[in-house]
């Protein structure tokens, strides 16, 4: 069941107040969207494809919908939900609980992605929770146009994640090839066993130096290869990287905003770095609301 | 453990809180949220959940717990 829902402020749309939540619920904001592109969203027949969108969502136990709040021609999913459930302790029970925090997790997901499939959206942060309406219906007025010219942005694009593996058998095969290490091992060789010692700390430092700017090289080059059919890109070197199925590990964390005119380039690319005898493999998922692009320029309208 | 895809496929929960835990935006910032009760909430949240790092964390415990069971 879906609701619309609307602040006590309705200078932004001429529509009655309705009653707030009781003071010890709180809304919980899953996004902004724009459902008809240039107007404002004046009625319920403007919002009728969005409502039947997340109609169909399992929304868990407590049945409790999530409402389009209008704002001019912008539209923010929110839902009502008890500020107990947000207090320092619930916080620290749902980490602690992987069922309830995969269900939290999974319905701000499932939320997002039901908007995403046919319009853009902005994606609030995980677990923003306002005590009124009237403060979300604000926050929206005072800085519309900056959401809209971001909603433009991220039209017709999903977010792709992708997770660089560089194969160091092949980096390793290429630093062996290099004439310079090889002279450095034939001077080892004849060296005496003082310097030999010496050589040998020298070559271990520079061996592992030289591979780790070749998986940087080809990590970038990989980061690089894919970002031509993107809009956009962020990478990050994993800070605790994952081993793939070959037991190769992961050397980057990237993800890209790509839009769908160009996915099946983008996919296309991302699956070539799976051939046997390339130096970076790559594993995927998506497509994801635009998690990563999503923001809201400082200062803009507030 | 693994969440639903948006098309039906499944990813690890890790996967999903990588996407979604520090990501996306803040329509009111921190400062200019005039109720105290709002700031209290978002600021309780962003101490638990301040990184994607603190996700890896908790995802290693998870599949930890799983390989036990």
């Amino acid at each position: 069941m879906i609701r619309h829902v609307e602040s006590t402020d309705t200078s932004a749309n001429d529509r009655p107040p309705v009653a707030e939540a009781p003071s010890s619920d709180g809304w919980y904001l899953y996004g902004i969207t724009r459902p008809n592109p240039g107007r404002s969203v004046s009625s319920g027949t403007d919002l009728a494809d969005l409502d039947s969108a997340v109609a169909q969502l399992d929304l868990g136990p407590d049945d409790e919908p999530v409402q389009v709040l209008a704002r001019g021609s912008l539209a923010a999913l929110v839902r009502r939900v008890s500020l107990a459930d947000f207090s320092a302790e619930a916080l620290e029970a749902l980490l602690g609980d992987p069922a309830l925090l995969r269900s939290a997790v999974q319905m701000h997901n499932d939320v997002i992605c039901a908007v995403h499939r046919q319009w853009p959206v902005l994606p609030a942060k995980f677990g923003a929770v306002y005590a009124h309406l009237d403060d979300i219906a604000t926050a929206i007025d005072q800085r519309a146009e900056a959401m809209l010219a971001q909603l433009r942005l991220l039209g017709d694009c999903d977010e792709w994640a992708v997770h660089v593996y560089v194969d160091r058998r092949i980096v390793q095969a290429a630093i062996q090839a290099d004439q310079a290490l090889d002279s450095a091992q034939q001077e080892l060789a004849s060296a005496r066993p003082g310097r030999a010692y010496f050589l040998q700390r020298k070559l271990a430092d520079d061996l592992a130096a030289r591979t780790e700017q070749l998986t940087d090289e080809t990590s970038l080059a990989a980061y690089q290869r894919l970002a031509r059919w993107a809009v956009d890109g962020v990478a990050e070197r994993p800070a605790d990287p994952s081993v793939d199925a070959e037991g190769q590990a992961e050397v980057l964390k990237a993800a890209y905003l790509v839009h769908r005119e160009r996915q099946d380039d983008f996919l296309a690319d991302v699956r070539a770095g799976a051939e046997p005898g390339r130096a970076w493999r790559c594993t995927h998922t998506g497509p994801w609301p635009p998690y990563s692009f999503a923001s809201i320029p400082e200062g803009d309208g507030r | 453990m693994t969440a639903r895809m948006p098309e039906g496929r499944e990813v690890a929960l890790l996967e999903l809180l990588d996407r979604i835990v520090d990501h996306g935006v803040v329509i009111a910032g921190d400062l200019t949220i005039s109720v105290a009760d709002v700031d209290l909430i978002y600021l309780g949240l962003r101490v638990i959940l301040t990184s994607v790092q603190r996700a890896d964390e908790l995802g290693m415990g998870l599949a930890r717990r799983e390989a036990r069971a």
